[in-house]
């Protein structure tokens, strides 16, 4: 202490305070003089420290470049500020700002150096710990950031951020105009969560409004997921992380795997992909635009269940995505464009892989059904100018006509793959699907579209009927599930049998959903027979399960087959075994002139009268069958429909069920003149039940002119019956009868 | 145990959340198919939980979900009410957790679903 006298080291002290780090020491560095704040932080004892090098402090993790630096400085006689880390005896470490400065006597000869120290170890470590965060934030894919109760986006947020969100800088910004700037609604509901969020202070209800928050944010061609995190100070932490690579390398290779089916499927049924694509162009061209949506529905679902036997996925995908819009009312012309494209490229894809003739066949002549049906008719005329020979001439004309007959057996075969596909994709263990019946048995083109929506009763039976291996175990049924589908003809009719040997419907589930559908009631339903319970499955949007897929569950499925069944002029008988099976008997008149229009129309208008039956007047239906003849002293209205198809409808209710409805409809008994009003009623009646009706007619889209109810003639009416197609059909209820007559009037009349 | 309020328009709805209730032991206490229907129901049985159909028709001032909850939290400031919502009512959902209801559910409704949120709500 010699060269320092009291007061420079009292000067000091109090100058920096008691705590304040300070040593002193000679020109060659050694300590002569430290503080107790010194003392403290280094852990050795004055005693240890005093005439020792200030080396001793030493953190070998400094570099001796700044030693060398501050020797420089000191002993030419300046000030030396910077930041040291220093070793603690116990081997730990203390950062410090050190000010080194030289002490001179009164020559102006340095005569020691002293140097005060700030403890600065926590700030470093703060900083240190805020560099490696920033480098781990910057280094990371993921997009980290905070935002306060103002959406305001702090500083500190990891680089990517900015790639993310196309952004130069973030910071101070406004989150949800950066995050949802295109999307008002998510933006709404993001701004409304947040909000509650911050308002809140119970945790769980924080929670609750997180999980609500929006979950994605897509941005130019990428797909990020966003989860959120409550931070201490209340802000919000969210953290984007870019899920495209991950969801598009997935889907290519389900695409690849995909691709490669489909090859093999089309190399395996060229006929049945050909007719297919055949038919499919014609329906985008024609069909599409003009038919009405129910319809359009329906069809689209039969070919979605076409093409997935066919494995043409674009196809597959772009019908399913109208089907959604058609659901949504949401479909716009671009859709049908999209499936346009989408077709094209599988059909390209087919004609890439196998050549350019493959989907057009040259071994076989092509005869369009429009030539044979042209052929026919000229022979028609020819059969009717000459009276003999005709015998000959008309076994030249069926002949001919049977040329556009194909194998029923092959038109089902189509559905072997289909069921073994189904079956896969859904995990069922079970049997190919086993055909029986003879394949002399020629069916006419008509039968096309009824066996194809017979994809349906296929899918059904598999997805519904059969059980998971486990489960046919414990019931000791065999292991593998079976579908059998046998044909034959019995008195003109072909009696086709699909049976499975699944776990059968459960009518109860049948008798809520078609309460829930009002398709009939609690009270209504008790008087039902078990047969008619289980044909409420071919009613329109009829579907058992909750979920959409590729394979089932619009509900359109069983009433396409029902449609198509009607068109061939046939009849369904359902069997329902429960736990053992369910089995569907069609029953379809062979070789007989085909459905005509009026029927098809009737069939329409008979179920919407029901419909009214049941569900306005709470009548309960009895039964339903065609009559020839018109019962005279009923109540009755007819009405003149024009557009495509030139129609007459005609009416008939007797006292008893017009006595219900004028009940129904006038609800006062006090009205005097009953009887004037009943006979309004009829027309009113007919008027709901075509207005239920109409958009439900084959080819409806046209213009349709409603004409004014009025009352016909019986003997007008018949005439008219007799030179039309007609139909009259009887639908006799618990009040009484109702007479419905269909007559499709000839353009020439 | 519980007594539960349940509130819906869809029948399969009502009917399929009683059976699940059930199997867990807690009791159906009474059924309302419309928010009318509910105020008067929760009024007339102060049931522990009320599951709310959130989407309900708002047909000639009938009232709907919201509304109903709104009117529930002003008979009973305590009143424990969970809405049933279907993906895509995100916003509502909100509106509804602002307006007191404890939580929802997102339909498809399953036994596990509803055995949580009892858990949640402390109804054992």
């Amino acid at each position: 202490m010699n060269n320092f006298t009291n007061s420079d080291v009292d000067f000091l002290l109090d100058l920096y305070g008691d705590n304040v780090i300070l040593s002193l020491t000679d020109t060659k560095g050694v300590i002569k003089y430290v503080s107790d704040a010194y003392v403290e932080i280094s852990e050795y004892s004055r005693d240890e420290l005093i005439g020792k090098s200030q080396n001793i402090v030493r953190h070998p993790d400094m570099p001796s470049s700044i030693f060398k630096n501050l020797w420089k400085t000191v002993s030419s006689g300046k000030t030396w500020k910077g930041e040291i880390k220093n070793l603690k005896k116990h081997k730990g470490f203390y950062w410090v700002k050190a000010t080194v400065t030289p002490q001179k006597d009164k020559n102006g000869t340095i005569i020691g150096y002293a140097s005060v120290r700030q403890d600065i170890t926590d700030k470093k470590k703060a900083i240190l710990l805020h560099n490696q965060m920033q480098t781990i934030l910057n280094n990371i894919e993921d997009g980290f950031l905070t935002f306060d109760k103002d959406f305001i986006i702090q500083e500190s947020y990891s680089k990517n951020c900015l790639n993310i969100l196309h952004q130069n800088n973030i910071a101070k910004k406004n989150i949800a105009e950066i995050l949802f700037s295109n999307d008002k609604e998510q933006k709404e509901t993001f701004l409304f969560g947040c909000e509650q969020l911050f308002q809140t202070d119970c945790l769980d209800t924080k929670e609750i409004y997180l999980s609500l928050l929006p979950e994605k944010h897509y941005s130019k061609q990428n797909l990020f997921t966003i989860d959120y995190k409550i931070l201490p100070d209340n802000n919000l932490l969210l953290l984007l992380r870019d899920i495209t690579n991950q969801t598009e390398l997935e889907s290519r290779i389900k695409y690849k795997q995909k691709m490669q089916k489909m090859f093999i499927t089309i190399a395996t049924h060229k006929e049945e992909a050909i007719e297919l694509i055949q038919s499919f162009k014609y329906f985008l061209q024609k069909d599409f635009k003009n038919i009405e949506t129910n319809k359009l529905k329906m069809s689209l679902h039969t070919f979605k269940g076409l093409f997935s036997q066919l494995e043409m996925v674009n196809t597959i995908e772009s019908i399913h995505e109208i089907e959604t819009h058609l659901k949504n009312n949401t479909q716009t012309k671009q859709h049908r464009i999209n499936l346009e494209n989408a077709f094209n490229k599988d059909i390209q894809m087919i004609t890439d892989i196998f050549g350019d003739l493959f989907l057009s066949p040259i071994t076989s002549i092509k005869i369009e059904v429009d030539q044979i049906d042209k052929i026919t008719s000229e022979l028609q005329k020819v059969i009717e100018k000459n009276n003999d020979n005709t015998y000959e001439l008309s076994e030249i004309l069926e002949s001919i006509k049977h040329l556009k007959d194909q194998s029923l057996f092959n038109m089902l075969k189509v559905h072997e793959i289909t069921v073994a596909n189904i079956a896969k994709a859904k995990n069922k263990d079970l049997y190919p699907l086993e055909i029986i019946g003879s394949k002399d048995i020629l069916v006419g083109r008509e039968f096309k579209n009824f066996t194809k929506s017979l994809v349906h009763i296929f899918s059904n039976s598999i997805i519904h009927g059969i059980e998971e291996s486990e489960i046919r175990k414990k019931y000791n049924k065999s292991k593998k599930g079976k579908i059998i589908c046998k044909f034959e003809l019995h008195k003109n009719n072909i009696i086709l049998n699909i049976s499975d040997n699944g776990k059968g419907i459960n009518a109860e589930k049948i008798i809520n959903k078609a309460i829930e559908l009002k398709l009939t009631t609690k009270e209504k339903v008790l008087e039902l027979d078990s047969q008619e319970i289980l044909q409420f499955i071919f009613s329109d949007d009829f579907s058992m399960i909750d979920y959409i897929d590729k394979f089932s569950g619009r509900g359109m499925g069983l009433a396409s087959v029902k449609y198509e069944l009607l068109r061939l002029k046939g009849s369904v008988h359902i069997k329902n075994d429960r736990f053992k099976g369910l089995s569907f008997q069609f029953t379809i008149p062979y070789k007989k002139e085909i459905e005509n229009d009026a029927v098809v129309i009737a069939n329409s208008i008979v179920d919407k009268t029901k419909k009214f039956l049941n569900k306005d007047l709470s009548t309960t239906v009895n039964n339903t069958f065609c009559v020839k003849n018109i019962n005279i002293n009923n109540y009755y209205s007819t009405i003149q429909l024009s557009g495509v198809n030139n129609v007459l409808f005609s009416l008939f209710m007797d006292e008893h069920l017009i006595e219900k409805t004028f009940q129904y409809f006038v609800q006062d008994n006090e009205i005097i003149n009953q009887n004037q009003i009943k006979e309004n009623l009829t027309a009113e009646v007919l008027n709901i039940v075509l207005g239920l009706s109409i958009p439900k007619f084959p080819q409806a889209y046209a213009q349709l002119k409603l004409g004014i109810p009025t009352i016909l003639d019986n003997i007008i009416l018949e005439t008219f019956m007799q030179n039309n197609h007609s139909t009259l059909i009887r639908i006799e209820t618990e009040y009484g009868n109702l007479e419905l007559l269909v007559i499709v009037l000839n353009n020439t009349n | 145990m519980a007594n539960i309020l349940i509130v819906d328009d869809a029948e399969i709805i009502r009917i399929s959340i009683s059976r699940y209730m059930e199997k867990l032991g807690h009791t159906i206490i009474a059924i309302a198919t419309n928010g009318d229907e509910a105020i008067s129901q929760y009024q007339e049985y102060s049931p522990d939980l009320v599951l709310m159909d959130i989407s309900m028709p708002e047909i000639n001032g009938i009232k709907d979900g919201i509304d109903a909850l709104c009117e529930i939290m002003k008979i009973n400031s305590l009143a424990k009410v969970v809405m049933v919502t279907s993906q895509g009512e995100q916003r509502l959902v909100m509106e509804a957790i602002s307006k007191g209801a404890k939580g929802y559910i997102l339909k498809p409704v399953s036994k596990d679903k509803l055995n949580n949120i009892i858990d949640k709500l402390d109804l054992k």
